[in-house]
Formats: structure tokens, sequence, C-alpha cells
């Protein structure tokens, strides 16, 4: 049992963290969400030549998926766009070494009505991420996954809650490269549980910007963060967001141990970090009083992408996949 | 992270579980439902099998093992409803506290015979006016001339008084400076002379105690720590009740109890998903938990993780016994051994008031969060 980050680990989320200091900041997210595109080509430099797409990555000497949850909750902090998730957690694990590098936009799974059918791809699918930044689309149809070219579908940009650009995307018996899908949970699993860490990581800074802001703000003579009603809102998010990242880190392990048992905890942790990160954002704007609702706080950006992380790409947890402790 | 015990840890488990499917009878699970929650006989038996005061050194009765050992020891005993009575006063208020603060002669005196289950203890701080505001004290020890102290006051809340041979107790010895300092603590025979103990009966069918102490007299041995030096070691104390797990077994055992409940009766979806919500956040306490053990086996003090594992727990057993009512129906209400899952929901749901004050309320354990974890200033 060891709970502590080795040198190695907390050497590549520090590096993760200078570079979205840089091309991540506040400012940066504000001008990609009022310019409606994913993100830029600085940020995309600083992420895949970084060395950061390779972690977890299921071959080579590539460090743990722990290591890719450590480093997706770091991106969560900065509100950084979940490439890491999407691409090293989810996309690699389908296409492997064929990827190399591409980033594709992904179909969020529980989202889509596709066919396939002799290399042809119908239907629709929603919340479409990183099209403006990709050659090819990536879906999941029938346990196989499916690669069709972004010229080939007509895409919708969709404004949401949060900003962030998504498309609804219509395949019109689009022609598919079509492969064998046979990690498709696994895939699942590493996808739900790296984004319960950027979640993890985003409810983390919302309840740290607020605390800042807590020991700034006085009224009535006193720090506000001095007043009990002010810290147990914050208190009881904190608690959510240490029990979430519990639970990323454990789900984590488990599928770095090929354990079978990884698929629930991934839910789980989905479920429990999507929450968590809902609570945090709100304590967080509350704890700004009437500046929270004001765009010029960067609270609301957390708040306004809360929502949206918990109801995620997929329904919410069956309860069978809440198992027993013992049987 | 390694989420992984030792092979040596593993074992250790399930040597506990194997003494606890062979010892924790019905008359113990029926015991601790109804009234009672010490049981000599098995207190005994943990003694013999070296599980009381496991985590000391062997010079002072003890094993040498982890805090995770313990977390491990506590999580087994409380999956199986063991009643473990007057363990934690014993081991780790009072115990606990003597290895780090008590001086040598105290450890060898009393350390072996707790270890042995010869003595019980129990920590008496809380008072009619000090309740959260412990240092607010107003028990009284005054110093003799030719030596020694004498104690007047009263004290509450004292769980395991009327069993306890070894008292603990916080008292003012100063009472010219300010509250938080001229309080010094003191080991103090409870069968002697001038110690009276009543019953505070609660609503959960046990009881707690009111202890007077009118003109006790204590040798000056009995000063445990420094004089009027007492506050930061109070503070060491707290921190070793807020650390001790003993109630996320609990908490794994109630949602196993209601799982297999709800698996086999309809059940509406709404509350299916708390239950599945209940799941993940106790799965998230159990690793919490351990890793609060693991870093105090680092040396270090995680307090406000230690406060945010005792605030939530506390806090799910509300939730947990309230969900198995909930899902059970009206029979939920039925009190004892033969109503549905045991009675169990309905016995914790009745005593959880206790989890949310002992050992520090709900209100404080969020203070502590809030400035050590938070780094918020004091009110």
């Amino acid at each position: 049992m060891d709970f502590a980050l080795t040198t190695e680990e907390r050497a590549l989320a520090e590096a993760l963290s200078q570079n979205l200091a840089r091309v991540c900041s506040t400012a940066c997210i504000r001008a990609w969400e009022a310019e409606q595109v994913s993100f830029d080509d600085a940020f995309w430099a600083a992420i895949s030549e970084g060395g950061f797409l390779e972690a977890g990555l299921p071959w080579g000497d590539a460090p743990s998926f722990g290591m890719l949850t450590q480093l997706e909750e770091v991106a969560g902090r900065f509100l950084a766009p979940p490439v890491l998730s999407w691409h090293s957690a989810f996309a690699a694990l389908l296409l492997g070494e064929r990827l190399a590098g591409e980033l594709v936009a992904p179909v969020p799974p529980g989202r889509a009505q596709l066919t396939l059918d002799g290399g042809r791809l119908s239907g629709e699918a929603g919340g479409v991420l990183f099209l403006d930044r990709a050659r090819r689309v990536l879906a999941l149809a029938h346990g196989s996954a499916a690669l069709v070219d972004t010229s080939a579908v007509s895409a919708t940009l969709v404004q949401t809650q949060s900003l962030v650009p998504q498309w609804s995307v219509i395949f019109e018996d689009a022609p598919a490269e079509v492969l064998p899908a046979p990690g498709c949970e696994q895939a699942l699993a590493r996808l739900r549980t790296s984004l319960a860490a950027w979640a993890t990581g985003a409810g983390a800074q919302a309840i740290e910007l607020a605390s800042a802001y807590a020991r700034e703000r006085v009224q009535f003579d006193h720090p506000i963060g001095s007043y009990q009603s002010v810290q147990n809102r914050l208190v009881d998010a904190a608690i959510q967001v240490e029990q979430a990242r519990m639970l990323v880190y454990r789900a984590a392990a488990l599928i770095d141990a090929h354990d079978p048992q990884a698929e629930a905890m991934s839910w789980l942790a989905r479920r429990h970090a999507g929450k968590a990160f809902v609570q945090a954002s709100r304590a967080g704007l509350l704890t700004f009083g009437g500046y929270g609702f004001t765009v010029d706080f960067d609270i609301q950006l957390y708040f306004r992408r809360a929502k949206e992380a918990q109801l995620g790409f997929e329904p919410r947890v069956p309860w069978a996949l809440a198992p027993a402790f013992r049987s | 992270m390694d989420f992984t015990f030792t092979p040596e840890q593993e074992a250790f488990r399930q040597e506990v579980r194997e003494f606890c499917a062979r010892e924790v009878t019905a008359k113990g699970r029926d015991r601790l439902v109804t009234a009672e929650q010490h049981d000599a006989e098995f207190y005994k038996l943990l003694a013999e099998r070296g599980y009381i005061g496991m985590q000391w050194p062997p010079e002072h009765g003890g094993r040498g093992r982890s805090h995770v050992d313990m977390s491990i020891f506590y999580e087994e005993m409380s999956y199986a409803n063991a009643p473990l009575g007057r363990y934690t006063g014993s081991v780790v208020f009072v115990g606990e506290s003597l290895t780090v603060y008590g001086s040598e002669e105290q450890r060898r005196e009393y350390l072996p015979r707790i270890a042995r289950a010869e003595i019980t203890c129990c920590w008496c701080l809380s008072e009619p006016g000090a309740g959260s505001d412990a240092a607010s004290l107003i028990t009284k020890a005054e110093e003799l001339p030719g030596g020694g102290f004498r104690l007047n006051g009263q004290k509450i809340f004292t769980s395991g008084a009327h069993r306890a041979d070894l008292g603990m107790v916080a008292a003012r010895t100063n009472p010219n400076v300010p509250k938080h300092k001229g309080i010094s603590l003191f080991l103090v025979d409870m069968h002697a002379p001038g110690v009276t103990v009543q019953p505070l009966w609660t609503i959960g069918g046990w009881h707690v105690n009111q202890v007077f102490f009118d003109g006790v007299e204590l040798p000056a041995s009995a000063l445990l720590g420094k004089k009027d030096e007492g506050w930061p070691n109070i503070r060491i104390t707290l921190n070793l009740e807020r650390s001790a797990i003993g109630k996320v077994g609990l908490l794994m055992r109630m949602f196993d109890l209601i799982r297999a409940y709800a698996a086999e009766h309809e059940v509406a979806p709404s509350l299916l998903d708390r239950l599945t919500d209940l799941r993940a956040e106790i799965e998230a306490l159990r690793w919490l938990s351990y890793r609060v053990a693991w870093l105090q086996d680092q040396g270090k003090v995680p307090d406000s993780l230690a406060s945010m594992s005792k605030l939530r727990s506390s806090e799910l057993m509300v939730a947990v016994s309230e969900l198995g009512m909930d899902i059970i129906g009206p029979r939920g209400m039925e009190r004892g051994p033969d109503a549905p899952i045991g009675g169990e929901a309905e016995f914790l749901y009745r005593n959880a008031p206790f989890h949310l004050a002992g050992g520090g309320t709900m209100d404080i354990q969020r203070m502590v969060i809030a400035q050590r974890g938070l780094g918020l200033p004091r009110a």
C-alpha cells in the first residue's frame, strides 16, 4: 500500500501543470469559447509534444493508466479539453498503434444511434468533440470501431451550457474503415475513469478558487471564510471531491491490474466524481456571491462545465453494477 | 498509487475474519442489538489473540503492528458486528495517548495490562458546560502541599466509565491563565474513593455516564504529561479518536444486508439509485480511511483527512440506515433480531446520533477541515 506519487509521476504531473499554465489559462479557455473552437495549435503542441499523450497507452513502456488519470486530474484543474481521456484512454485502446498520435473526433457511445452495414455507417450522434481538430470520426457500432472521414459526415455545431464546442453528426451511408473492437468494454472503463479524474481535478480547483476568495473577501469586518456557513458548504464539497479522488485511483489501479472489478469501479468513480464536481462548482459559485453569477470571475467556467461532466456520455450507472462488498 | 495489501496483511485479514466467523456468536450480536456493547469473555479472547494494543511495541505488550493493520482489524470486526465494547476507549483513546505522551513508567505500568485485558479505560473530557468547547472545563485538580493532587468535578458522556478501571481525566490545575493553558491530564483509578459513576441512558438502549469526582486523592505519579500543559495532548487524543476506523466495516455490512434485501424485493428505482450512490461513497471512504492509516504509519498527522473520514462515515451511518428503512418499508421500523435484516437498519438509525456527536460533533469536524484542510480563517 502506497498512496504517494513516485518522483517520476510527480515530475510528469508538474510538467503538465506548467505547460497548461502557459497554453490553457482561463484567458485561453474564454477565447476558445468565444471563437467556438475546441482548442488552439499551441495547446495541441504542448500536449502532443510534451509526451503526455503516451501515458496509459496499452503498448510499449508507457507510464501506467494510473499516471494518465493523475495527468487528467491536472488537466481538469485547468479545464483543459479532455484529450487524454478520449485519445489515450479510449481511442488508443480501440485503434492501437495505428492511431499514432492522430486525434480523432469521438462519438460518445451513449449518444449515438448507428447502423453499420458492409463498411457503411448510417445514423445520428450527438456530443461529438474535437471535430474542428480531427480528420476522422471514431464511432462504436455493433461491437466494431468505425472510422469515418470528417468530410463524409454532415455536422452541426450545438451550443451547450459549457460553451465547449460539440457537434451533432449525421452519417448517411458514410464509407467507414471498420475494425474489430474486442477491447470495447475495457476502453469504456478507461474512459469513465479518466473523465472522472478530470471532473475530480475540476472540482478540486473550484474549491481552491473559492477558498482563496473566501480568505480575501471581507464582509462585516471579517473574511467571509471565517463564517461557518461559508466554510461548511466548501468543506462538504471538499469531502465529496476527496472521495471521488479515492474512487478514481482505485479504479485506475484495478484497470492497471486487469482486475475484473475494474468496470464496476469505473462506473462508481464516474458517477461520484460527476456529482462531486457539481457540488464543488456550486459551492464555489455561491462563495463568490453575486460576483459568481457574472462572467468576470472564473468560477462560472467551472460551474457551467460541471453538469455536463456529470451527465457524461452514457446513461446513469445501472444499480446492478453496485456490487456487494462481500458475497 | 498502490492499493494492494502485503501478503502479511492479507494473511492477517484472513486470520481476523476467521476469528470473527468462529467467535462472534449470535449471542454477541444479539447483545449488540439489545443494550450491552461490551462482552468481557470476547474481550479476553481479543487479548489472547494479541489484538489489543497490537500496534504497540512488544516491550509494552503489543505486537508492533501498523496503523494499516489496525484498520484491517477494525474493518473485519465491524463488518462482523463484533462486540468490541471497551476496545477503542482503552486502546485508542487512552493506550495510544500513553504511547504518545505518557512517561516510560506509565507505559510500562498500564499498556501491558490493557493489552492483557486486565483493565479497561475511559476518557473523561466532556463536562456539562464544556462539550465542543472542551477547554472550558472546570473540573479542578488542586496540588497538595505534600505532593499529589485532589480532584473535584463532574464529567459527562463518558462511555464505558461503569466498566473502566482507569480513567484519563482532564482537569484544570491553574485557573489564573487563559483557558487553553492551565489544564492537566491525570490517570485516575476509577475504583478510588470519591469516584461515582451514574448512567445516562440513550435512545440507543445503552448508556453513557456521568462521573463525579469528590475529593479524589491522586498521587503525583498520576499526572500524565506536564502540569498545566495538557491541552496540546488533548488535541492529540482527539485526533487519534477521529482516526479510529470502526465505521467503514459496519457501513459495508449494512450495504450488503440492504442490497441482498433489495435484490429479493420490489424496490422503487429511485431507492436503488440512492443505494448505488452509497456504494460509491462507502468504497471511497474505505480507501480514504486506509489512506489516513497509511499516512499515520509514515509519521504524518493527517488531521483534515481524518476528520473528513470521520465526518462522512458518521453521516453515512444515517444515510445507509435511513435508506435501509425506506427500502424495507413500514417493517423497517421493527426492533429486534426477528425484524427484516435483523433489525440492524432500525438499530443503526436510532444510534446514528451517537456517531454524529461522539469524538467531536460534525460542526467541530467541519471546523478542522476548513481551517487545516482548506486554510480558511478562524472565526
